[in-house]
């Protein structure tokens, strides 16, 4: 049975043997034989790697990983020439061994940096600016500026919450959900936690994670109940609802960060604090846009292409197909000249000319005009999938809108886009993935994101001068970590659009 | 059936480019009538029903709706009122496949009539009653059968309070054994005050409920009889090919 699954595999990776000597019984003896002289070379890598670098655990954990990589290589290059698989097809053996050999040379190369030559110190002393910037790390670890912390862990607690309420709308298996949501907030709350190189109060942070996965699991138990005693067409509808909440959490952000001024001196005056104190330096005032950093940023300014973006993107798809002169050419050109530009352009214009032709822009940060341009920017391309997706909507939707008396507006509304979004939301996603990618862009006009904020960690202090590769890589992976996550989410809109019959007619 | 003219057309002619799909329809239609259309494919038939809602501009002639006149000129305040007052079932259903059956019929008059949603949900309920599918209220449009979908467009369009109600082909996307309950919903609907014009290729509907039964060819009128006469003893020779073509 086990000696069967072996051959499979084997088989699929080398192709089958075609020598003389080995027929169907001893087939499996020559798999052995070429397994024990690769264990035998392996050890011999593993005492090599330990006798050279020590016994931490860091070098154990490595020398295993080469162990496994070399014993995998060696194994599969050892059996395919005992049992000369490649006379039979070649290139499949071929191919089975290089990829086997790359593997080994990824894992004791990447392995070896990552768990040996790194010094991961200069990441976990200053994780807490590459997350949330400059000015919010010091009023964390300074006592001469009010805590201003819990402006970012309301916006935190409210996203928490409203994701893990979309899982529960799901209807999927509770653990599908409840298991890598765990492990995810395991691992924040490790590197909240780690006690490397910590220059704050690790208490509060690990405490109010604890508190956000917890209010997260209340909020999946409760929608989860809700919708599994209701019917689907009330879990839709509350998918809706969380849909806009998610968009009121945006703004909520931007507000809630940075309250206008009226806002920060009615706070000044109920909490009695005496208007000759600069309010800025007291919990009332709110954290000024230009001292916005780290992976915050990022995400306000993604989450900024995708909520306006997916407004503007709805209005000049509808004002690209329109008859009106006046909402069409505008519409075709702010569509084509905005896409046609590379967004640093944008970027540049936005810092720079933008204040100068348009005089409202003015006084207004340079981080809150990169959330206008990036919805600008997004909602141009979101304008074309949609305009896609409105083209491709079966013209007899239309037509029984129109017959039962909805206005052509009520028509485009009310029927036309919601099919136009259902059906393009996949290409939606990737365009919010690309704005993802995009925010790190924001460095070269000196706002201190999470890229380059983790570029210039080297600098932060002498004894970490060289290490610029591990934020690098660290950078690399969080992103990664990002997109991958959104990329998933569209593939599962995928499936969920295949699963159902669409289209009425088309199905009968 | 009362003497009142609910539908009035004058030489209605419709073409696409070089290609007249009407060439001048004269036809009049009194309140409460049921009137069923034959002709084979391509004749204008379904042209011409469509043209009675301003699905179809017409390029000449006069539509006249329960006295609005529909044309280039109507306001969008009438012409709202004339589909409002037509109810119309497609071929292919066209159900909104992002509503539920409940949220398909509750669209229209919320959102046209200024019902609330309370009653008009009330009304969704009855009319689901009366197609016989109120169980269905709550699920979506794909996960219903041919003939279930149909059904919830004819009462998607009756829940408008339609005093015509036009039928383009509504049996002929469905499976065979699902055109019955289609045609009884249909008939169940003949015998009320509702104006019907009927698209349809099946015969025993036309026979069993139509006033008069009207033949159509090449974008032409050729014959309106009553059934009796229609079928048994055309007066047109096209008529006598049509009928020994498909019976």
């Amino acid at each position: 049975m086990i000696q069967d699954k072996i051959l499979d595999i084997e088989q699929s990776v080398i192709g089958k043997s075609s020598s003389p000597w080995v027929k169907d019984h001893n087939d499996i003896s020559f798999t052995y034989l070429g397994m024990g002289i690769s264990i035998i070379y392996s050890l011999l890598s593993f005492i090599n790697i330990t006798s050279d670098e020590g016994t931490s655990i860091k070098v154990i954990i490595f020398a295993a990983l080469v162990f496994l990589a070399t014993f995998l290589a060696v194994y599969l290059t050892v059996t395919s020439i005992l049992k000369l698989s490649f006379r039979k097809n070649p290139a499949t053996t071929l191919l089975g061994i290089i990829s086997a050999w790359i593997i080994y040379l990824v894992v004791s190369g990447f392995g070896h940096f990552a768990l040996i030559d790194a010094d991961w110190e200069v990441v976990w002393a200053n994780r807490v600016l590459v997350i949330v910037g400059q000015l919010m790390t010091e009023s964390l670890t300074q006592s001469y500026l009010p805590n201003q912390s819990w402006r970012l862990w309301s916006v935190l607690y409210l996203t928490f919450a409203l994701i893990s309420a979309a899982y529960g709308t799901t209807g999927d298996k509770p653990y599908k959900f409840l298991i890598p949501f765990t492990i995810f907030c395991g691992v924040l709350i490790y590197i909240a936690w780690n006690p490397t190189a910590i220059n704050y109060n690790s208490d509060e942070p690990v405490m109010k994670l604890i508190g956000a996965t917890i209010l997260s699991y209340i909020t999946f138990g409760l929608s989860y109940y809700y919708c599994s005693i209701n019917e689907e067409y009330k879990a839709n509808k509350l998918r809706s609802y969380l849909a806009l909440s998610s968009v009121f959490v945006f703004f909520f952000a931007v507000f809630i960060m940075n309250p206008p001024e009226a806002v920060q001196e009615l706070c000044a005056d109920v909490f009695g604090i005496s208007s000759s104190e600069n309010i800025q330096l007291t919990r009332c005032g709110g954290v000024e846009a230009s001292q916005w950093g780290g992976i915050f940023v990022n995400l306000i300014v993604a989450t900024a292409g995708c909520v306006l973006g997916f407004g503007v993107g709805v209005v000049l798809a509808f004002g690209r197909q329109s008859e009106l002169p006046f909402f069409k050419y505008p519409s075709v050109a702010l569509i084509e000249t905005v896409r046609s530009g590379p967004l640093i352009c944008w970027l540049y214009f936005a810092v720079f000319l933008l204040p100068d032709i348009i005089d409202p822009f003015m006084d207004i940060e340079d981080i809150m005009r990169m959330l206008l341009i990036f919805g600008l920017f997004g909602g141009c391309y979101i304008a074309e999938v949609l305009r896609g997706g409105l083209q491709s909507v079966d013209s007899g939707q239309k037509e029984a809108a129109l017959a039962l008396g909805l206005s052509p507006m009520q028509t485009k509304l009310q029927v036309e886009l919601p099919n136009a979004v259902r059906t393009t939301l996949p290409s939606i996603v990737s365009v919010f993935i690309g704005l993802w990618k995009d925010t790190t862009l924001l460095f070269i006009i000196n706002i201190l994101d999470f890229f380059k904020l983790a570029k210039d960690l080297p600098n932060t202090s002498p004894g970490y001068l060289g290490d610029f590769l591990e934020p690098l890589y660290v950078t690399a992976l969080v992103f990664w970590i990002f997109a991958f996550y959104l990329s998933r989410i569209s593939m599962r809109i995928e499936k969920g659009l295949g699963l159902t019959n669409e289209g009425g007619g088309e199905a009968a | 059936m009362s003497d009142e003219v609910i539908i009035e057309t004058k030489g209605v002619k419709v073409n696409f480019g070089d290609f007249w799909a009407l060439k001048g329809i004269d036809m009049e239609v009194r309140r409460g009538e049921i009137i069923v259309v034959l002709g084979p494919s391509g004749s204008g038939k379904s042209t011409f029903i469509r043209t009675l809602n301003r699905l179809q501009p017409h390029s000449a002639g006069t539509v006249c709706i329960d006295g609005i006149n529909i044309d280039d000129d109507t306001t969008v305040a009438d012409l709202k009122k004339v589909r409002a007052e037509v109810g119309f079932v497609f071929q292919q259903f066209n159900l909104f496949p992002h509503l539920t059956i409940m949220e398909n019929i509750t669209l229209a008059p919320m959102k046209v009539k200024g019902m609330s949603k309370r009653e008009s949900e009330a009304k969704a309920l009855e009319l689901l009653g009366r197609v016989g599918i109120p169980e269905q209220a709550y699920k979506y449009p794909s996960e219903l059968s041919g003939g279930q979908q149909q059904r919830v467009a004819i009462a998607r369009a009756l829940a408008m309070d339609p005093k015509i109600m036009l039928f383009d082909e509504p049996t002929s996307a469905l499976d065979p054994e699902m055109i019955k309950e289609v045609l009884d919903v249909m008939i169940d609907l003949a015998r009320e005050d509702v104006t019907m014009i009927v698209v349809t290729h099946e015969m025993g509907f036309a026979k069993e409920v139509a006033d008069r039964v009207i033949l159509f060819d090449e974008g032409l009128l050729i014959e309106e009889n009553t059934p009796d006469v229609f079928f048994d003893n055309p007066e047109h020779e096209r008529t006598k090919l049509f009928l020994q073509q498909i019976l």
